[in-house]
């Protein structure tokens, strides 16, 4: 079993980084399709954007990008395919998510800005943002935990990931429990490492504003 | 400047607003002269916040058009395409207005001094340097000098109210909406607030329109007590007369259900 | 490319057979999840914390790994241990298994939506515990916690196609053996997309009219 210890770090060095770059497009294409939809004209696009992307499974999306982007002529590896497919999957919730923030931000600083006869979008960039960021940061951490997870699809579309591993040790050795404990306890350990990470920007981000943390 | 020629600071020219079924403005017409304070009182509901923001463009107008300093910052729904105004007209002529409002509406990731000078220096592309000075000068004004650096949640009801005027100061408008500023605060805290705008309606010439439910306040800043009901004008007129001895019924028993001054 | 809507309308009863078996794998998993998730919230406020703990620490683990491993896991394991479950079987354990972690959060958020003041007033009527939990803190949790057992019944039912990979013929899998012959994945992958938007949109706004009816009488 030992001679796979590096087969198995090669494979959890993937899913990391599977699950930074999903995690960076994720919340790129939140931002831009949640700032997005306050803008009358695009409001219907990246609705039907966000509705088909968390309509349907990710794991059809992730096979849609794999075998049908390259009948259009779109050639991607399969994990910029993957990645990418993620990025989009999990951006269409993520959108909801800043959407709901900025929301949240009581209608007396928007006013506020207003008196101080701000552009809108200084307003937004000043003041509505800092403090609907700080809404944001829990949600966006079951995000990341939930697009960590989700990177395993990737093994499907032979992305040398911690789960395509796990199924060749299986392969070459014949026992399930030897091949998945192992895997399962990597994931395990990523997601804990990983959720100190959201804990720690939560307590961060309440900072500037003074509330309560747990 | 442009408002020697007996231009007035703000008027209403047939002024319409309502929320729904509830008419909060109806047909209001009148002129605030350059410098005049004017206190505005009457029931909830009877559309004197509304009133100052339509002013400051938070609320749009359906129907009419107001002028600030002969300029329009709003147009009514009715008025033709042609003299409808664009947002940066709107923003050129808003320079002139400041509010100060119930709630403080402080930016409550900013420090006190950093409420008073992001205005300057992202509006009006102040220095920071010459912000702050600014800043610190207005907020010793208004009796918060080393409170510059604490954030809004650190201070009293009473202290966030006066960094608000202070924020609304930094910005020089000729014109202050204050919209019931007392009424969020615990009883003990009004007069320090108070006592704020009357120093400043005293060492300033600044137009001011207050709403407030302070009679006593009322009668010691104001030239002028506007009493509106239902969105229209009851009476109006010098302190002395509207509080002192009413003309209309409405308005007495308006003053006797507020209680003695 | 040229789309073939001959082929489409060809593949569609093959997709929609498909879409039976996700169905029973939804509606199966979350049966088993409802369940285990009750059980987990039970040991979960268990006084013994001998008890509370380790229930804790298993339902952290299960949330912190991936489906896909643990329906491999299940697929391979259970099997050696003697455990025959047939494919849709060890699917419908595994999706039940995971999703469980989740609902038992959900009843305890349920439970404690309930305020402690209605725990009181039954007691100073002098309600038996059994009462007290059917007539007074189920009816009110059940509400709270309605939409959100929608919501995960909805990300099950998108979960579903995990299934493929351990040979379940559910809509994923039927397409995937017609699409290995036919080369036509824009079409099959289109054609599942859209049902499941068709599946899936309804249930969203039937979750979100009850969030909408929570908020109104919460």
């Amino acid at each position: 079993m030992a001679q796979w210890i590096p087969r198995l770090i090669d494979g959890l060095i993937i899913t990391m980084q599977a699950t930074l770059l999903g995690f960076a497009l994720a919340v790129a294409v939140s931002f831009v399709v949640g700032l997005g939809s306050r803008i009358r004209v695009l409001r219907p696009v990246f609705r039907i954007y966000v509705e088909v992307f968390r309509g349907t499974s990710a794991l059809v999306q992730l096979f849609y990008f794999f075998y049908v982007l390259p009948l259009l002529g779109v050639h991607l590896t399969p994990l910029v395919a993957g990645v990418t497919a993620l990025g989009l999957n999990f951006g269409a919730y993520g959108s909801e998510v800043v959407r709901g923030a900025i929301e949240a931000v009581p209608r007396g600083q928007h006013e506020a800005a207003l008196a101080l006869n701000m552009p809108r979008w200084l307003a937004m960039y000043r003041v509505i943002l800092p403090q609907a960021i700080r809404t944001m940061v829990p949600p966006f951490g079951n995000i990341l935990v939930d697009l960590m997870k989700a990177t395993a699809l990737l093994s499907m579309i032979s992305v040398g990931d911690l789960a395509f591993v796990g199924k060749q040790v299986l392969q070459s050795e014949g026992s399930a429990v030897g091949a998945y404990i192992p895997v399962m306890l990597m994931y395990f350990l990523f997601a804990v490492v990983l959720g100190r990470a959201v804990r720690g920007a939560e307590r961060l981000a309440s900072r500037g504003l003074g509330e309560v943390t747990a | 400047m442009t408002d020697s020629a007996g231009v007035p600071a703000i008027r209403f020219t047939g002024c319409s607003k309502r929320f729904g079924e509830t008419v909060v403005l109806d047909d209001f017409t009148w002129d605030v002269p350059v410098g005049r304070r004017v206190a505005i009182l009457g029931p909830s509901g009877s559309g004197k916040t509304t009133l100052l923001r339509l002013v400051m463009t938070i609320e749009r107008l359906d129907a009419g058009v107001i002028e600030v300093f002969g300029r329009p910052i709003a147009t009514g729904r009715d008025v033709p395409s042609s003299r409808q105004i664009s947002e940066r007209q709107v923003r050129e002529v808003r320079r002139d207005v400041g509010m100060v409002f119930q709630q403080f509406n402080l930016f409550p990731h900013m420090s006190a001094l950093q409420n008073v000078t992001e205005a300057p220096i992202r509006v009006l592309g102040k220095s920071k340097e010459e912000a702050a000075e600014h800043g610190r000068e207005l907020l010793r004004q208004v009796g918060l000098q080393g409170k510059e650096d604490a954030p809004p949640r650190q201070l009293s009801g009473g202290q966030q109210q006066r960094v608000a005027i202070a924020r609304a100061l930094a910005m020089e408008p000729r014109i202050m909406l204050f919209d019931e500023v007392t009424s969020a605060l615990d009883p003990e805290l009004v007069g320090e607030v108070l006592e704020v705008i009357r120093q400043l309606a005293e060492h300033s010439s600044m137009t001011m329109l207050l709403v407030t439910h302070e009679i006593g306040f009322a009668r010691d800043v104001a030239d002028e007590v506007l009493f509106m009901e239902h969105g229209r004008v009851v009476e109006s007129g010098p302190p002395e007369q509207v509080l002192g001895s009413p003309r209309e019924e409405r308005t007495r028993s308006f003053l006797r259900a507020v209680g003695p001054h | 490319m040229r789309v073939d809507l001959d082929y489409a309308v060809r593949v569609l009863p093959t997709l929609l057979r498909g879409a039976v078996t996700t169905l029973q794998a939804t509606l199966g998993g979350m049966a088993l999840a409802l369940v285990l998730g009750l059980a987990f919230v039970l040991l979960l406020r268990s006084q013994n914390k001998w008890v509370s703990r380790p229930t804790r620490a298993v339902l952290e683990f299960v949330r912190g790994t991936p489906l896909l491993i643990q329906l491999f896991f299940l697929f391979y394991v259970l099997p050696e241990w003697g455990i025959r479950l047939g494919a849709l079987g060890t699917g419908i354990f595994a999706l039940g298994l995971h999703y469980s972690t989740y609902i038992a959060e959900v009843y305890r958020a349920g439970i404690e939506s309930v305020p402690k003041g209605q725990w009181e007033a039954s007691t100073a009527l002098s309600f038996s515990r059994v009462d007290t939990w059917r007539r007074v803190v189920l009816p009110q949790a059940v509400i709270t916690v309605l939409p959100m057992l929608g919501n995960y019944l909805v990300a099950m039912f998108k979960d579903t196609p995990l299934l493929a990979t351990i040979t379940v013929i559910e809509m994923l899998g039927a397409g995937l053996s017609a699409a290995a012959s036919s080369y036509r994945y824009f079409e099959v992958f289109t054609l599942i997309g859209l049902i499941f938007l068709a599946m899936s949109l309804p249930a969203g706004a039937l979750v979100r009219w009850l969030e909408a009816f929570n908020k109104r009488y919460a």
